[in-house]
């Protein structure tokens, strides 16, 4: 906590968040037309905070992510926005200027551990990449800062897995190297792609405590993108709820879960009981819809139990809930319990 | 690790036995090499002893047997229509077939596989597509068809390098090596790049992104590392084809190697240069085939570490 005082004391830019992402589109641009993957995403992120973005599969969520970082594939682009990193509109910068902020302010552990790590090298190796890149750490001194990242993400006998190449590793462990790699250079922002889908209940559980405690040791803020309500509310101070590539909800977590507004959190918060057992979002009726060929009102009428003819003609403007701070874009904001 | 690298060698002592089984069968029912050297009008008895000569009237097995006993002392027997030690024959000849080889091989990979990677990290771009084009049409063209090209182009209009022969440096080599690698460049090309798209797609090389790796690094550390795989193991079929296209394209360009020797040998119906040079293709294809094997399992941690 006393960490965090000092790093909003010690902030070096003008602006009022440490990320701010403003009216973020990313739009792929396939054989079949263009997929609105992200539509227009605003939200912001302060020094040590936790921010939840959750959706059901498909609706954007890693997509917003790789646009923060600049990593969208082919056919992919960010076709509108600006992402503030410390003041500083990641958007504008070289792809040399943008090295250097991937993997050394912001980094990502990406959605499946499993694949994610490199087969051919050592898993000591791979934490070792990003000092050395970042932090020019080279011989004894970066051996003893990879061992000091897998003892922070609480492999057992650290030391002797540094030559452990991810085969070897158990899913759990796997899932801990990476934590190891996205945090080694004490990145200000630490963005988990569904931290726990891969693990079991009891891994998961614990390798979250974990992610709190890395989180009061370095002051890292966290996003967590995930299916879950229930990590939301282990985890997050605040939460986007993005449905179809836009951001439907947001606010305060306590807010939101007792004043849920939006219809599909609602339904979200409904099946909560059910996720537990890490299950996708099936238990709201219908599809989400593709992203080739949106609605033309809320994205989420045709789903929607109480739909008006306004949801299907017009996009809901965004409403202020209780607090500041707490939005939602529907016409008809809070009637649905 | 040492292990593998034994099991694999046992693996390929065996099937080298398997395959002088084959070669002395398959030589052995191709027709009667005494007939071809005892003259038509001659009497029965000189065809007999002619017979008795090489051993020919004992039971299959035993011939075998003899064959291999000589084989493994290096005596690989005499050549029926020279007159000379098939070995002394092979071991005049095997230089100029290897450096043809080699230098093919080596060419096969210094083009292949920097195109191929280079096409998949600029996927849909002008290189990628012409490389996609000489992909299609190097596998498409058979090549004594390339060779003789070759030579009406770069010998007969242009002049610039020889059409035969062996004398006279590497000048001499260029032609036969393009047209040997013709064939194994297209396919190495196609197999890194689509090896290369593949691992471009996967989570570890999206974190390698992600952790600020430069883009050079990203390919050429993170995704060849990974997509050379399966060109390693193709490479020892490249080796395969290499040797038996020799055959051919020594005869094109009247390189004096191994493969035409044995050419000859077969329209003479000299059955032991035959068998001997058969033989040694297949050893050195094993011997090929071995080494791409530990090679992949160093480069496999997989495999290193089981
Ligand atoms: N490589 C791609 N090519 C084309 N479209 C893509 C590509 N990647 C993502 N998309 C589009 O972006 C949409 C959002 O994808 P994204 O991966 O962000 O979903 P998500 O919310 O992370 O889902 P999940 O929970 O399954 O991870 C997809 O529905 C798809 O239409
Ligand atoms: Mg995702």
């Amino acid at each position: 906590m006393t960490q965090q005082m000092e790093q909003t004391e010690t902030k070096s830019y003008t602006g009022d968040h440490l990320l701010d992402v403003k009216d973020l589109s990313v739009y792929f641009f396939t054989r079949r037309g263009v997929a609105r993957a992200v539509d227009g995403v605003s939200f912001h992120l302060d020094e040590g905070e936790s921010l939840g973005i959750v959706g059901e599969s498909g609706s954007g969520k890693s997509v917003t992510a790789l646009g923060m970082l600049r990593l969208v594939p082919p056919p992919g682009e960010i076709v509108k926005g600006e992402v503030y990193l410390e003041g500083e509109d990641l958007t504008k910068l070289s792809g040399r200027q943008m090295r250097k902020i991937r993997g050394r302010k912001m980094s990502m552990i990406l959605q499946d551990p499993m694949t994610s790590l490199n087969p051919s090298f050592a898993i000591g190796n791979q934490v070792a990449e990003s000092l050395s890149i970042h932090q020019g750490l080279r011989g004894k001194t970066l051996k003893n800062k990879v061992v000091d990242m897998l003892k922070m993400v609480r492999i057992p006998a650290a030391e002797a897995r540094v030559g452990d190449f991810p085969h070897q590793l158990s899913g759990g462990m796997r899932q801990r190297s990476a934590g190891a790699i996205g945090i080694s250079c004490m990145p200000k922002i630490l963005i988990c792609d569904e931290p726990t889908t891969a693990l079991d209940m009891t891994i998961q559980a614990q390798y979250l405590e974990l992610l709190k405690d890395v989180q009061e040791e370095t002051g890292v803020a966290f996003i967590f993108i995930t299916h879950d309500m229930g990590i939301v509310a282990k985890m997050c101070d605040r939460v986007n709820v993005m449905y179809a590539g836009r951001i439907v909800e947001s606010g305060p977590v306590l807010d939101v879960f007792r004043n849920p507004s939006h219809p599909y959190t609602i339904s979200l918060l409904r099946c909560l009981p059910r996720l537990e057992a890490v299950e996708r979002l099936e238990s709201i009726d219908g599809q989400p819809p593709d992203p080739h060929v949106f609605p033309s009102g809320c994205r989420f009428a045709p789903r929607c139990p109480k739909a008006q003819a306004i949801c299907h003609e017009t996009y809901p403007e965004t409403t202020v809930m209780t607090g500041t701070d707490h939005l939602a874009a529907c016409h008809f904001p809070g009637d649905w319990k | 690790m040492s292990r593998y690298i034994i099991k694999r060698s046992i693996h390929a002592v065996i099937t080298l036995f398997v395959v002088s089984i084959v070669v002395f069968m398959i030589v052995r029912l191709s027709g009667d090499p005494v007939l071809l050297l005892v003259p038509d009008e001659a009497p029965a008895e000189d065809y007999e002893e002619m017979r008795k000569l090489l051993r020919l009237d004992e039971h299959i097995t035993v011939q075998y047997v003899i064959w291999m006993r000589q084989v493994l002392t290096g005596d690989l027997g005499e050549s029926t229509t020279q007159r000379l030690p098939v070995a002394t024959l092979i071991i005049e000849r095997f230089p100029a077939t290897l450096q043809l080889t080699a230098l093919a091989f080596a060419f096969t990979l210094l083009i292949g596989l920097p195109i191929g990677v280079y096409a998949a990290a600029h996927r849909g771009g002008a290189l990628d597509f012409l490389a996609r084009g000489f992909a299609v049409f190097g596998q498409a063209t058979p090549n004594f068809w390339m060779g003789i090209v070759f030579i009406m182009i770069f010998a007969v209009w242009l002049g610039w390098l020889p059409a035969a022969g062996r004398e006279g440096g590497i000048k001499f080599l260029i032609l036969p090596a393009v047209t040997i690698g013709w064939f194994p460049v297209a396919g190495v090309m196609r197999l890194t790049r689509s090896s290369m798209l593949e691992v471009l797609n996967s989570e570890y090389v999206k974190l390698a992104r992600v952790k600020g790796v430069r883009e050079s690094l990203v390919l050429w550390k993170h995704a060849f590392k990974n997509a050379a795989l399966p060109v390693l193991t193709y490479s020892a079929l490249i080796i395969v084809f290499m040797v038996r296209g020799s055959v051919i394209v020594e005869t094109v360009f009247a390189w004096p190697g191994v493969g035409r020797l044995v050419l000859e040998a077969v329209y003479n119906r000299d059955f032991p240069i035959v068998q001997a040079v058969v033989l040694l293709f297949a050893t050195f294809f094993i011997t090929a085939n071995l080494m791409v094997d530990i090679t992949y399992a160093y480069l496999n941690p997989k495999i290193r570490y089981s």
